[in-house]
């Protein structure tokens, strides 16, 4: 026993957090698809709640080994960002009672830890322009929203499978028809459908994303003033995030019309994804010919 | 206005005017949410552009001709090469600006009004409402133990409820809510102007400095406004920048990597007196006279700094052999000194800088076949050559800073703070409910909701269940209580 938790570290902590996600997906699969119970849901989202801890951990560990706030690479943001994610969907399921979508959340928090694996995990130094505080200020808010995004994106897939209504369907919140069921002359106030819901999990979802992106890049903007004297240098990266921020904007903004369908706001919302994508994957896999060029010029 | 209780309290999509002119049409246009819906589309449209296609600032002109070929003129007259500064990508910010201000006149006050408001449902407006929303619900007791103990559910809910005699109740909270959008895009108004004011007033200067070197700021590489200089409104300060010392510091287990970079600097007026002393570093500037000084970059100069028996030598890379860079120095008494420099951060293996030295005696042959007699001393180091004493010092280097004036900072941070609480606000919602009570029958009341919200309807519904539930444990349901009503 001693000697297992001597050999706890970062990386062995990650594995068990994987571990315990893929429980929690096949939980969220068997409850999903053959055994409705509660109690099943229920250790589903406690393994989730658990391998989050794990994974959680597992950075701070690391961090202590690099002795700064360990978010520098790409290992290290998608590890960021899984946290996020599943911390977002965690406090998104008992809200909305959306368990129905965990087995995609776990998938996707899967998927996105073994693409992680594929990039290198060693811990490097800090070149010198990223060596502030600013860096563990800047990006969190960055990561947790595109966890939202991410959720926003899964429940506009769930939305666009179990939406049935006419084509031209207005928003819910445009003419407030609240459904309501009857029993016993006991009106009970509930979501008329699924696809309902979903609409709203997405909304709600870049509802929260969206500030914490504006946020975050605010952040780097002050940081980037600080620092170096420039707000905005049009860094592929910075010019990414501005184009997310206006794709959730526009997004927000469709939203206050009534008049566009939920299935066009859901395709705004899965494009919004994508572009998120760009801005967190795209630029660095990419490069789009130019660097992130802060430091030195030789 | 009395009317407008219940209807979903957003903006009302644009009505064209009585009376159409142009003129009203242009306004009707730019008061749109729908023109703002497409104005971020083309910003965001023409920002990815700017990001796939190579920028002037970041690629050489001439790669990108070369690249594009027979397009280049036409994709550069449209801008492509240098988006974020084209005649198109500006008219998009003004309209967008513009959009943004007189859509502000339009929907500023009917959300503030519905931050400020308490508008109790007068009856008639009541009558003429459907009761698709409205929820009957039957308590018995007097009016004012009934009318008590509904307020006190709601107010146990956190709402804030406002009353009349006659049992009318409007109950609401999340009322600041319904500024956020009002504040986040007050915010990006004032970002925009902070923005235009910069241009008009700041600068941006580059140098780069020798240790030694003192500077004013008419003497910088690089100096740059962001409006041409007839209507630039700034000015610059006549004081000089001295640059004492400058170190790089590398990772000891990663040389090419560099920890920070450090600049001695003093500020100094016409008559030498210093104002002002600092070691600036990357991430700490040294701010003086509202301008700031950062260490943005450093450079090789080219030159090394050597001493040869005891005396300081300065040598400069000025010939090439096998395409790498070499230094041959003339020194007094006809012999030259030939050194080859390597570097951690250029060549491959190379973990620490050094370089290797020749002395050639005046009338040695150049090219003997063998290799002549040489030293290779790692930066710091010394060692002694046909009876000469040679010490590697270092490669000299110039320090990149970067010299700007932003008067428009203090704006600027304020408009992000505002903007960011705007949009931390709009994701709350407001709820409101009126609640009407009426006598059906002596001592027994019917409550009518009439809920609202402006977002977030399926929480409000939870809530209103728990409302509804606390309600009926009030008074127990009647077998006789009438079904929902279409
Ligand atoms: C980058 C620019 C902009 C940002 C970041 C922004 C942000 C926001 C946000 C966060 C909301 C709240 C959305 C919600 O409640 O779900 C909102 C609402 C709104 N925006 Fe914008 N907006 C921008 C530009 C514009 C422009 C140019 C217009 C022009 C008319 C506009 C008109 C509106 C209107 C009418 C509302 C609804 C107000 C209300 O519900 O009281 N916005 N905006």
């Amino acid at each position: 026993m001693m000697d297992l938790l001597m050999n706890v570290n970062e990386s062995s902590l990650a594995d068990a957090g994987l571990l315990l996600l893929a429980l929690s997906a096949l939980g969220y699969v068997l409850f999903q698809a053959l055994l409705p119970k509660a109690w099943l849901r229920n250790t589903a989202s406690v393994t989730t709640g658990l391998s989050v801890l794990c994974l959680l951990v597992s950075l701070v560990l690391r961090s202590m080994t690099a002795g700064y706030f360990a978010l520098s690479n790409m290992y290290e943001a998608l590890l960021v960002m899984t946290i996020g994610f599943l911390t977002a969907f965690l406090i998104v399921e008992r809200w909305f009672k959306i368990s129905n979508l965990g087995w995609a959340v776990c998938l996707v928090a899967l998927i996105v830890m073994f693409y992680a694996g594929t990039t290198p995990t060693e811990i490097n130094p800090l070149q010198a322009a990223l060596r502030s505080y600013w860096r563990s200020i800047h990006v969190p808010p960055l990561l947790l929203s595109y966890g939202f995004f991410t959720l926003a994106f899964l429940s506009s897939i769930a939305f666009l499978l179990s939406d049935r209504s006419p084509k031209s369907g207005g928003l819910p919140g445009s003419g407030p028809t609240l459904a309501t069921r009857e029993g016993h002359g006991i009106l009970s106030f509930s979501y008329s459908s699924m696809a309902d819901l979903y609409d709203e999990v997405t909304y709600r979802c870049i509802a929260a994303g969206f500030p914490l992106l504006m946020i975050g890049v605010i952040l780097g903007a002050v940081w980037a003033n600080e620092a170096w004297g420039n707000y905005w240098s049009w860094d592929p990266k910075e010019s990414m995030s501005l184009v997310t921020l206006l794709g959730y904007g526009a997004y927000l903004h469709l939203r206050i019309n009534a008049e566009h369908s939920r299935r066009t706001l859901a395709w705004v919302s899965i494009a919004g994804f994508l572009l998120m994508l760009m801005t967190f994957v795209g630029v660095n896999m990419w490069g789009f010919g130019s660097i992130h060029s802060y430091g030195s010029v030789s | 206005m009395s009317s407008q209780p219940l209807t979903h309290g957003t903006a009302p999509v644009a009505q064209p005017m009585k009376g159409k002119s142009i003129w009203s049409d242009i306004v009707t246009c730019f008061r749109s949410v729908q023109l703002a819906i497409v104005l971020l589309s083309l910003l965001a449209i023409g920002t990815i552009i700017g990001v796939v296609m190579p920028q002037e600032g970041m690629v050489e002109l001439a790669t990108i001709r070369e690249k594009y070929g027979n397009n280049f003129e036409l994709l550069r007259d449209l801008g492509c090469f240098n988006v974020y500064s084209s005649f198109w990508f500006i008219t998009l910010q003004i309209l967008f600006f513009f959009n943004l201000l007189i859509g502000s006149f339009k929907w500023l006050k009917p959300a503030t009004l519905a931050a400020i408001q308490k508008p109790l449902l007068t009856p008639e407006v009541m009558a003429l409402k459907p009761d698709a929303h409205s929820l009957p619900v039957l308590l018995n007791g007097s009016q004012d133990a009934v009318q008590a103990s509904v307020v006190n559910r709601l107010k146990a809910l956190r709402y804030g409820v406002h009353q009349s005699d006659d049992g009318r109740i409007y109950a609401s909270k999340g009322n600041i809510t319904r500024l956020g959008p009002s504040i986040a895009h007050l915010g990006i108004l004032i970002c925009l102007i902070a923005g235009v004011y910069s241009s008009f007033t700041g600068f941006k200067a580059v140098r780069m400095a020798i240790p030694g070197e003192t500077f004013s700021l008419h003497e910088a590489n690089t100096f740059k406004t962001n409006v041409p200089q007839p209507i630039w409104l700034g000015s610059v300060p006549e004081w000089k920048v001295r640059v004492n010392d400058f170190q790089v510091e590398f990772y000891e287990d990663h040389p090419q990597t560099a920890k920070q970079y450090y600049s001695k600097l003093d500020v100094v007026n016409q008559k030498g007196q210093v104002l002002k002393s600092e070691t600036i570093s990357v991430n700490h500037p040294l701010v003086y006279d509202n301008i700031s000084i950062y260490q943005a970059s450093y450079a090789p100069t080219g030159r090394f700094l050597l001493t040869m028996d005891g005396k300081p030598l300065t040598v400069t890379v000025n010939s090439q052999f096998n395409q790498r860079p070499i230094s041959i120095t003339e020194l007094p008494g006809g012999s030259s000194l030939i050194m080859f420099p390597f570097f951690a951060q250029q060549d491959p293996g190379v973990t620490q800088n050094y370089a290797v030295f020749f002395l050639r005696k005046p009338g040695e042959p150049i090219n003997t076949g063998v290799m002549p007699e040489n030293i290779r001393l790692t930066q710091g180091r010394s060692g002694s050559l046909k009876g000469h004493t040679i010490t590697y010092l270092q490669p000299e280097m110039s320090t990149g800073l970067q010299i700007k004036r932003a008067p428009e900072v203090p704006l600027m941070y304020a408009s992000y703070l505002i903007i960011a609480l705007g949009a931390v606000l709009c994701f709350f919602s407001q709820r409101r409910v009126w609640l009407a009570l009426k006598e059906v029958r002596p001592h027994q009341w019917e409550a009518s909701i009439y809920p609202q919200t402006n977002k977030g309807w399926i929480s409000f519904r939870q809530e209103l269940a728990v409302l509804q539930a606390t309600l009926m444990r009030l008074a127990p349901p009647q077998p006789t209580v009438e079904g929902p009503r279409r």
